[in-house]
Formats: structure tokens, sequence, C-alpha cells
């Protein structure tokens, strides 16, 4: 009876759901995870396929990101017409 | 100020504000937002032209204000946001059942790590428009990283939030992307 109370409490400690799951990778690329946190994610990602996708997807979006903030990915060179560089010059000389 | 001051803006404005267009347009995406940004940038120089030290390069020194005005931009919008956050919750929130493992829609198998899916501007389209989705702190708080390249704990204290909720956030809005993408792209190659 000890024994199966304390396997009922250990599993609800080791037990996450995926959201909480997903949420402790994400949370794990930007803080540290507690000791608590790592061992729950462990657990988790040892037995759920969908998480461990999950976790794949989200480098992937990752990458994504990088590459939509990158600095060489503004392929067309976009310039500012003659007239609107005058007018911040205007601007300026009047103030 | 002076007429040395003046000078100096109108070579710089001559010089550098293509650059300085093309970074803030690239950022935030609408043509006279970015304009107005890169004007702004070059009146705060104006004004601060004596604090401007002649060891730093102008175009180094253009770029950090404008990348300032950028994330206050953002930080602006992320303050009004019109797109409901309940809405975005509820559909966070229904990618998973009663007991919070997910509900799976057949999408999530479809993803590939394909290294060229980058280089795809048909994806890249797809990847904007799911940006524009988000809600506007949401889209904030995954840029960040990527539009004030600093670590966690300034990141935090830039956009006033504590380090759980940014994660927080990072998670719903990746969550949001992931729907986004398995519905207008994955689900469709």
């Amino acid at each position: 009876m000890v024994l199966e109370s304390m396997m009922r409490r250990l599993m609800n400690i080791l037990m996450l759901s995926c959201k909480r799951a997903t949420a402790l990778i994400e949370k794990k690329k930007l803080a540290r995870l507690s000791k608590k946190e790592q061992l729950q994610l462990k657990m988790h990602m040892s037995m759920c396929k969908a998480c461990n996708s999950y976790s794949d997807q989200s480098d992937i979006m990752d990458k994504s990101l990088e590459s939509y903030w990158s600095e060489n990915n503004a392929k067309e060179k976009n310039t500012l017409s003659e007239s609107s560089k005058q007018k911040i010059i205007d601007t300026i000389n009047k103030s | 100020m002076n007429s040395d001051s003046r000078v100096t803006i109108s070579t710089w404005v001559n010089h550098f504000s293509d650059d300085l267009y093309a970074w803030s347009l690239h950022k935030v995406k609408k043509a006279d937002v970015a304009e107005d940004l890169v004007q702004e940038t070059f009146i705060k120089a104006y004004k601060a032209m004596d604090s401007f030290q002649e060891m730093s390069s102008p175009k180094t020194w253009l770029f950090r204000i404008l990348n300032n005005l950028i994330i206050d931009h953002y930080r602006k919008k992320a303050k009004h946001q019109t797109t409901s956050l309940d809405e975005a919750e509820q559909l966070t929130d229904g990618m998973f059942n009663s007991i919070n493992n997910w509900t799976t829609n057949g999408y999530e198998d479809l993803w590939s790590a394909d290294e060229n899916v980058f280089d795809n501007g048909d994806f890249n389209e797809v990847f904007s428009y799911c940006m524009e989705d988000l809600p506007e702190n949401w889209k904030l708080a995954v840029s960040a990283k990527y539009l004030l390249q600093k670590e966690t704990a300034e990141i935090c204290q830039e956009l006033e939030i504590t380090a759980s909720n940014y994660w927080q956030i990072v998670h719903r809005a990746k969550l949001m992307l992931k729907k986004c993408l398995e519905t207008k792209w994955f689900s469709k190659v």
C-alpha cells in the first residue's frame, strides 16, 4: 500500500502533459530548466513521439525565424527615392 | 545646432539612407513606416550629434539608432494590438485535448527538415503570412532574439516581461506558427 501510493506520487511528478512538455522544450531554449523539469522532460520525451516531432518542428521554426529576420535575406535591394532623401534633409534644415 | 551638423547629416543621408532604408523595410515590412523610421533616425542623430564620438563609424551609430526605433515600433504595436488574444489562445489551446495531450490532425508527420525550404520563395511567403497572423506581442516575443541580438535576461528587460512570461508567450506563438504552417504549407506541398 505504501509502495503503491509512493509510486502514484512519483508518477504524478514525472508525468507531463504534452502541452507542458512542449512549453518546457521552449523554456529550455531560452532559460535554464530545474533538475525536476529536466527529469520530467526526459521521461516524457522517451515515450512521446508527437513531442519529439514538435521538438524537430520547433528547430525548423527557429531556422525560419532566423532567416525571416536575416539581413542577407533582404533579397532585392530597396532604395529610398531622391525626393524622400531630400525631404529628410529639408526636415532637418528647418528644425 | 550649427550648420556643420547640418552638412554632416546631409552627407550621411546621401551615403547611408539607402542601406538604412533597406534594413528598416526588411524589419518592418511596410514602406511608409520604414521611411518614417529612417527619417526619425536622422533627426535623432542630428539632435544627438554632440554625443557622437568620432571613433565609432557613423554607419554603425545610425544603425544602432535605427534598431532602437524598430524595437520601439514593435513595442508600441504590441501595446495597441488589435488581434484578439483570446482568439489566439483558444486556437492554441485547441491543439490539445482535455488532459492537455496533442490532438492530432494528420499534418504533423508532413514536416520535412528540407534544408532548401528556407531558400524557397513560396515557403518564405507563407511563413511571412503566418508571422503577420500572430498577435503583435507574440510576434514581438519570437522576434526579439533576432531583432535585439541579445540574451534572454536583456530581452526581458527590453520587453518589460518576466522570463517565464517570455518563454510562455514564445511557446504559444510557436504553436500558432506550427498550426498555420501545417495548414498553409505542409498539407499542400
